[in-house]
């Protein structure tokens, strides 16, 4: 029903057919830029379970001080868009990594990011303290976000934004290795135990092979994917289609008439960058074009890759309304210091 | 293979045949249409070699961005061109050539025209001859939308003309001069040829 809707709403006569079209664009068009990076943050989670992502993890539990300091520039070496670090983040809260690293890493490594950065640079050619001032203020709001957000934890009761299945069917927990990682204190329960504990999505395994043979080896990696997709698939496609409808029925011109107010316009901004939930690897060029100042631009630019609509039902689904109330509790108040001072510092 | 599990292999493989047909290029840049086949070619293998069944929900919500991409053609996309609100144009894009910039070429597009007018200024392009396409936003100018790396992020680029232009959202082919004129850039149109929309209404 509501894809017969969504579908043939562009077909209707006039501006009405108009307006269902953009919606149609925008959606379609937010789902395919961000699924392909929210598959391969998968793969990269799956990383992590290997020697050396395990090592990784023991450390940062071993130094959870460490750890969170860190964790904001960890975007460095994972060219991922915000959408491609959700799965790493619920790794590492499965895995039992303390809140102040999950909550630094969600609010800074975005910002982080190499090609964050490179293309920061390019949309404001000749302004590099744009870039680094995006970085710096990035990574400021990671650390009090590490600092100060509620612990991640798996929501309590599950709904269609949650990805939960109609019918659920018991799934075995697959012996051996599969998602799970060494702790201090033995086994963590990987993704395919956490979604069947949470009431998610439980997928059902028929004719697994065994991991270690290559085509059980094969079979997991399709179970990544897969996986990937049936858990947060379905949140990324309402998110994305509950922002196309808001950005399309927004007035755009509350936007361009606030150049004399930077903090208000750095505020509405904001509102924009939630709303229309660009990847973080396209905005500046969006940014650069917008008619007002430093300030407001540095807020566009600091919390849509922290926090946007699509990001928010990610995370709800991930983590549980609770904590993405007190996640954005924090980090919205946060862009607005650390870019008024990153902006007066770039002046 | 379950019937879920082919469910979801159709999914994929509607990505790659719509990539195929070209009509990825409606929502993506070009340069990301290959991570998109990707994507589908992943879904398809990992669908089939897989062991997880999706539930028929999750399904019914991963089908509709497929069905909504089904119906929008080139002809309705076209039609946002001209109903998006006035904006500041694009500064750059990654990985773009200007063909006002690198070269004589008179083939150009209302992007290289406005990224050449912010590094040159009007002046500098004044006297050059260029043809291009875009569509009749008002009597005196036309306009074309842009990407900056996928239609949800896609501006107006506008360009202001002197000469006769048809009905507002009529695709047109224009050749004439750009000129200097009140501190921007302005095309004297010599000639003009109505043509239907390009597949791809975006740049």
């Amino acid at each position: 029903m509501a894809g017969a809707a969504i579908a043939l709403g562009p077909l209707l006569p006039g501006a009405l057919g108009v307006r269902a079209g953009a919606i149609n664009l925008t959606f379609v068009a937010l789902v395919l830029e961000a699924m392909p990076f929210l598959l391969v943050g998968a793969l990269v989670a799956s990383l992590l379970e290997r020697r050396s992502g395990l090592w990784l993890l023991a450390g940062a539990r071993r130094f959870p001080r460490l750890a969170a300091a860190v964790s904001p520039l960890a975007g460095i070496g994972l060219p991922l868009c915000d959408c491609g670090l959700v799965p790493l983040a619920r790794r590492l809260e499965r895995a039992g990594v303390g809140s102040p690293v999950i909550n630094g890493f969600v609010g800074g490594a975005p910002l982080t990011n190499p090609i964050v950065i490179v293309s920061t640079l390019v949309a404001f050619p000749g302004r590099p303290e744009m870039a680094w001032a995006r970085v710096g203020a990035g990574v400021a709001v990671g650390l009090l976000a590490g600092w100060l957000a509620p612990r991640p934890s798996r929501p309590v009761s599950p709904g269609l934004m949650s990805g939960a299945g109609d019918a659920p069917v018991p799934m075995p927990i697959r012996e051996a290795e599969p998602h799970c990682c060494e702790t201090d204190r033995g086994l963590v329960p990987g993704d395919d135990r956490a979604a069947s504990e949470g009431g998610l999505e439980t997928p059902s395994v028929v004719g697994a092979s065994k991991p270690s043979s290559p085509r059980g080896r094969s079979a997991r990696l399709a179970d990544t994917v897969v996986g990937e997709l049936i858990r947060t698939g379905p949140a990324l496609v309402l998110g994305a289609l509950a922002a196309a409808v808001l950005k399309n029925l927004l007035p755009a011109s509350m936007f361009t008439t606030l150049n004399g107010q930077p903090l208000l316009a750095a505020a509405v901004l904001m509102v924009l960058a939630f709303v229309m939930s660009i990847c973080s690897q396209a905005d500046a060029f969006v940014a650069s074009s917008l008619p007002v100042g430093p300030l407001p631009r540095l807020g566009f630019l600091v919390l849509g890759p922290v926090l946007d609509l699509k990001l928010a039902v990610l995370y709800r689904r991930e983590f549980g309304g609770r904590w993405l109330a007190g996640y954005a509790a924090v980090v919205v108040p946060a862009v607005l210091v650390a870019v008024t001072v990153a902006a007066t510092m770039i002046r | 293979m379950t019937r879920s599990r082919t469910l979801l292999a159709a999914l994929g493989m509607a990505v790659v045949l719509a990539a195929l047909a070209g009509r990825m290029d409606l929502f993506v840049r070009p340069w990301f249409v290959p991570v998109v086949v990707a994507m589908g070619i992943a879904v398809v293998v990992c669908a089939v070699r897989g062991t997880i069944e999706p539930s028929r929900r999750t399904l019914a919500v991963l089908v509709l961005p497929v069905a909504a991409a089904a119906l929008l053609t080139p002809q309705r996309a076209s039609r946002l061109t001209t109903n998006v609100l006035p904006t500041a144009p694009i500064a750059a894009r990654i990985g773009d050539s200007n063909a006002l910039l690198d070269g004589d070429s008179p083939d150009v597009t209302l992007l290289d025209i406005a990224v050449a007018e912010q590094r040159l200024g009007p002046v500098a392009l004044a006297g050059r001859e260029v043809r291009l396409q875009a569509i009749v936003e008002d009597p005196g100018t036309v306009t074309r939308l842009a990407m900056v790396c996928c239609a949800a992020d896609a501006r107006p680029i506008r360009l202001p003309v002197v000469g006769s232009l048809p009905a507002r959202g009529t695709w047109v082919d224009l050749s004439g001069a750009l000129t200097a004129r009140e501190g921007g850039v302005v095309l004297l149109v010599d000639t003009l040829t109505v043509i239907p929309t390009p597949d791809q209404p975006f740049l």
